[in-house]
């Protein structure tokens, strides 16, 4: 009798502690996932904010088309880019090709003067800042999941579960490039 | 890092354990002293009490600190802008926002859930820091409200506020029944003399145990803050410069904010200037800054123009704040 009780006991904590585990894990994937949804957003909100951008500069610059062209597409690769490594690859297309566009505008005191292009490219800040804050919460959930995923004894839940490990967002960090001396013509 | 989260926890379940006992222990000399009814009372108050502070505790300390809401954006952007990017680093709701008058280096956290926090920032914190370090600064007041430190740091106030009172109480239900209804069932004499002793002794020390265990918690605190701070913006070095800074400056609080003093992220100077020692919310700051800076494998933060100077662009700072609350910021 008392041996039927301890064996009985020892399957109940086990049963405890893997429901335990396995919400533990949902909650960090739905984490990551609502993370990976926040940097989307933010994505769109930059790409959206492009379109208007190349016009402005247009209206002060026409003839340089080459620079133009380089975002548009870098653009078209963003938008169309899935999955975590493919757009952090097209958004570090994009953002190299907006900073040349940036330091163009140099060159254009009336465009580096006008209001729209001014609002345009604190708006750009802004959201560029909110990608890295979005990103580095991702990168947070992921890193906690692969952990939990990777780790003994949690690892047997996570196979079991069939939870897959995910892939970080790496991003190149335009706060630090800021840090740089200013290209100016 | 994820260590000092867990112990974190450990400690809150240490708090609530802890006030649970010494709840117990005022509610046990009572019963012992003056029966089963007495008791009971002073339990049904504590937790009415305790409810109501709960409850309604909510904005308290930014009514406390007279501090000024900044309900738009366009009020002071970059401000704005730092506590809108680091909430969603830390994947909570970005917090409402308040600047108050007060000349003194300090910011604190309130409020119970992450959904209806509040951060604080003193006008002499804007005066002192740079942007990267006010970063720092509201890194740590955000790991404050995301780690729930908060909502245990206002518990653990409310508690100890509400044990006082029971304590209280439960003295003068001692006085009061003075043994009469006792000593007669009793037979009186030496155990009634004793049960006095321990329920006036219960009385006295609930209370200072229940500031030991608060002090004990906000101290630790500080540092899982800190480290969690460093985990968002990863770049500690900010937050240890600007520990240095609001550690060297001796400019006194424009009033007595000891109430609050424990949700702070600096320790409270008195009114004349002073530190108080004994009994400190904070640990010192040359342990944090030390901590930070182990954290930061890189060159120290190097200390720009304060923010007032470079981007923010609040209302007029008090000329001559210290006797007199200016009208725009008096609480309506």
């Amino acid at each position: 009798m008392v041996p039927l009780i301890i064996v009985l006991v020892i399957v109940a904590v086990i049963a405890l502690w893997a429901a335990a585990t396995y919400n533990g894990l949902v909650k960090l994937r739905n984490r990551a996932e609502e993370g990976f949804s926040d940097i989307d957003t933010q994505l769109k909100r930059r790409h959206d904010l492009i379109p208007n951008l190349i016009e402005t500069v247009k209206g002060y610059a026409a003839h340089e088309k080459s620079t133009f062209e380089a975002v548009v597409a870098a653009r078209a690769g963003a938008v169309a880019a899935q999955g975590p490594a493919d757009q952090a690859a097209a958004e570090n297309m994009l953002t190299g090709a907006l900073g040349k566009l940036f330091a163009l505008a140099e060159g254009y005191p009336d465009l580096k003067a006008s209001q729209n292009f001014l609002a345009l490219q604190n708006e750009l800040t802004d959201t560029e800042d909110k990608i890295q804050a979005s990103r580095r919460f991702y990168n947070m959930q992921v890193r906690d999941l692969n952990t939990k995923i990777e780790s003994v004894p949690s690892n047997v839940i996570a196979g079991v579960g069939h939870f897959e490990k995910k892939a970080f967002f790496e991003l190149e960090d335009p706060a630090s490039e800021r840090q740089n001396p200013q290209v100016s013509f | 890092m994820y260590e000092q989260i867990a112990s974190n926890k450990r400690k809150s379940v240490a708090l609530f354990a802890g006030f649970l006992l010494l709840y117990g222990a005022v509610a046990a000399a009572v019963w012992w002293y003056a029966g089963y009814g007495p008791s009971v009372v002073v339990v049904v108050i504590a937790v009415v009490v305790a409810t109501v502070a709960l409850v309604g505790g909510d904005d308290m300390a930014v009514r406390i600190a007279g501090a000024r809401q900044i309900e738009r954006k366009e009020e002071a952007p970059e401000l704005w802008r730092l506590v809108e990017n680091l909430s969603i680093v830390a994947g909570i709701p970005m917090p409402r926002i308040f600047i108050s008058p007060d000349p003194s280096a300090n910011a604190f956290a309130a409020g119970r859930k992450p959904e209806q926090a509040v951060v604080c920032v003193n006008q002499g914190m804007l005066e002192l820091l740079d942007d990267r370090e006010l970063e720092g600064v509201l890194a740590h007041e955000l790991s404050h409200i995301r780690n729930y430190d908060v909502r245990l740091m206002t518990y653990a106030a409310v508690l100890a506020g509400s044990l006082v009172l029971v304590a209280q109480l439960a003295a003068r239900i001692g006085f009061l029944s003075g043994g009469r209804g006792r000593r007669d069932s009793n037979g009186g004499g030496a155990a009634g003399i004793l049960q006095l002793v321990v329920l006036l002794a219960t009385v006295v020390l609930a209370p200072i145990g229940a500031t030991i265990i608060q002090l004990s918690i906000s101290r630790k605190r500080e540092f899982v803050a800190d480290a969690s701070a460093a985990e968002l913006t990863r770049y500690p070095q900010a937050l240890a410069s600007a520990l240095n800074l609001i550690g060297g400056d001796s400019t006194p609080p424009a009033r007595d904010e000891r109430t609050i003093a424990h949700m702070m992220i600096a320790p409270q100077l008195t009114v004349r200037g002073n530190t108080s020692k004994l009994f400190s919310t904070h640990p010192p700051m040359e342990e944090r800054v030390a901590a930070l800076m182990e954290m930061a494998a890189g060159t120290p933060h190097q200390h720009g123009l304060p923010v007032v100077q470079t981007f923010l662009e609040v209302s007029e700072p008090p000329a001559d704040f210290g006797d007199e609350t200016p009208a725009v910021f008096r609480d309506e």
